[in-house]
């Protein structure tokens, strides 16, 4: 309990600093800038479709995880883990390969009117390599807690594979599944270096720091830093006030 | 909030997040980081009628990213003219602009009272007694890198103490440029180089180097400033030179022109703590007659 206390003041310390030192008029005034408003749309924005994004294509990968056999899950798990331990400017200058306007993928897509760097397409892009593992591998662990005999013994009733996995599967899963997808919210509001790399336009909020930084130095970025973090613990209090039951 | 409502909120939120990528209209501009605050704060406040999309990094990795072709902005703007030799070889560019290297230091540390005292006529004496936590950003990846090697050849000849720079450089002086203020500013290092201009915008005390030394006047140029020279990573040699800011057109459209003009030529330099040498704005190369004609 001791010890727990300590890493938890550890972590507050630098928040506490962040939130004392900013004077409530700074904090109104950077609100009012119509910079961080959109800086702070972009990023939730980018955010929340990268969370959904996350749950409509991580869920199906973490359960056929769970439930595939080693010799192809431990390889795929592994892939899936790639992105985190790419230093995020290493996975932005990688999309950047990919998906850069020189290469055939970015052009293809430039002309068909959907640019994937500097456009919000791209801050999703680089928001879902970065953050989407964290859904796939807790909501992996989550499956692999369901007891497979509740599956069996629902099937056995005659009831649909589908129907199963909707009403025995995820809701036994749920409240793994959400902490994943919470995570995933959360690093993607943080995103900076692989967002740097492929976007940079539109600004997120980290992006918005970096340019205060830049200009005028840590005065200017901190306040910007504590409306990111505030808004950042705004809407995880929110999401865990829906719980778990909000992906049923 | 019900289920309802948050997806909702959910949804109008991403709407509004789509709606703000780049209209065709706004003008991006790709700028070396000490021209960023002059930019975002000087030239982007000033003009209203076209949005401006400014994007700064490291004069180098500016040139690279373009070169490379992961970046296609309209205009491109370097802290050295001499990038335009490559890795980028447009047909054109503007000089517009000069700064000057000072010694930013700490004035609450001792170090950085030491070097206060010393002040332009004697600042490596304080360094040289290694009393002093200095800083510098990584030569390979911006041109403030490499001058501050040229500032410190320089003055080892300036003052005829020929080892001054093997003396004074160690690699632990080394930080990314962000990096570097912030340890500058939260007083773990108690003295940096840094461009005048951008000491001036965050109100550091600095040190000024003679012009011998300082890397502001075009007219110590020849003879003296090209004796210092660095090999970057590439394999090119970079010569020192003034410090000269040079900008060109890479897509030239009216809008594009008329932000060019105003970047080159705009009031906001000297308010920002750059100069304006008399012969400026320079136009080299074969620019075309609309840019050519506006200088």
């Amino acid at each position: 309990m001791g010890l727990g206390a300590l890493l938890l003041l550890y972590y507050g310390l630098p928040l506490i600093a962040l939130l004392i030192t900013q004077s409530p008029a700074e904090l109104g005034e950077r609100l009012a800038d119509a910079q961080v408003r959109r800086a702070a749309l972009v990023s939730l924005g980018a955010a929340g479709t990268t969370t959904v994004l996350s749950a409509l294509l991580g869920l199906p990968l973490a359960y056929g995880l769970a439930r595939g056999p080693d010799w192809w899950t431990t390889p795929v798990t592994a892939l899936v883990v790639l992105p985190l331990v790419f230093p995020p400017i290493v996975s932005g200058m990688l999309l950047l390969s990919v998906f850069g306007p020189s290469t055939w993928i970015g052009s293809a897509a430039a002309t068909a009117g959907l640019p994937l760097t500097r456009s919000f397409a791209a801050v999703v892009l680089a928001q879902t390599f970065v953050a989407s593992p964290f859904t796939v591998i807790t909501a992996k662990s989550a499956f692999e807690g369901v007891p497979r005999r509740y599956e069996q013994a629902s099937r056995l009733l005659g009831t649909g594979r589908w129907t199963t996995l909707r009403r025995v599967t995820l809701p036994l899963a749920a409240p793994g599944v959400a902490a994943g997808l919470l995570l995933t919210f959360a690093r993607s509001m943080g995103e900076f270096g692989a967002t740097l790399m492929v976007a940079y336009y539109p600004r997120t909020l980290p992006v918005q720091i970096w340019v205060a930084f830049t200009t005028l130095g840590l005065d200017s970025a901190f306040p910007v830093a504590a409306v990111l973090a505030l808004l950042s613990i705004l809407v995880l209090v929110l999401l865990n006030r829906l719980g778990p039951n909000a992906w049923e | 909030m019900t289920r309802r409502h948050f997806i909702a909120a959910t949804a109008a939120l991403l709407a509004g997040g789509a709606c703000t990528s780049d209209s065709p209209s706004s003008v991006s501009l790709m700028a070396a980081g000490s021209l960023n605050h002059a930019l975002e704060n000087g030239l982007a406040k000033q003009q209203s009628e076209t949005p401006l999309e400014i994007e700064a990094h490291g004069s180098v990795t500016v040139a690279r990213l373009v070169a490379e072709g992961r970046r296609a902005p309209d205009i491109v703007s370097l802290a050295d003219a001499a990038l335009f030799d490559g890795p980028l070889h447009p047909a054109w560019h503007v000089e517009f602009a000069t700064n000057a290297l000072v010694l930013a230091y700490n004035p609450d540390t001792a170090a950085g009272r030491q070097l206060a005292e010393a002040g332009p006529a004697n600042w490596y004496e304080p360094l040289l007694r290694s009393e002093v936590r200095l800083g510098r950003t990584d030569p390979d990846l911006d041109p403030l890198g490499y001058r501050t090697l040229f500032a410190l050849d320089l003055a080892g000849r300036y003052y005829e103490l020929p080892d001054l720079s093997a003396r004074l450089l160690d690699p632990r002086q080394i930080y990314p440029e962000t990096a570097l203020i912030s340890q500058f500013e939260v007083g773990a290092i108690d003295a940096a180089f840094a461009y005048r201009s951008m000491a001036t915008a965050r109100g550091y005390a600095f040190v000024e180097l003679p012009p011998q030394i300082n890397l502001s006047s075009p007219a110590h140029a020849r003879n003296w400033y090209e004796r210092a020279t660095y090999r970057l990573p590439d394999g090119k040699v970079v010569r020192g030179g003034p410090i000269s800011y040079a900008s060109t057109i890479r897509h030239l459209r009216p809008e594009v022109r008329a932000v060019f003009r105003r970047q080159c030529r705009g009031p906001y330099l000297t308010a920002f703590g750059f100069s304006v040498p008399d012969d400026y704005p320079r136009v080299y190369g074969d620019a075309p007659a609309p840019v050519s004609s506006a200088f």
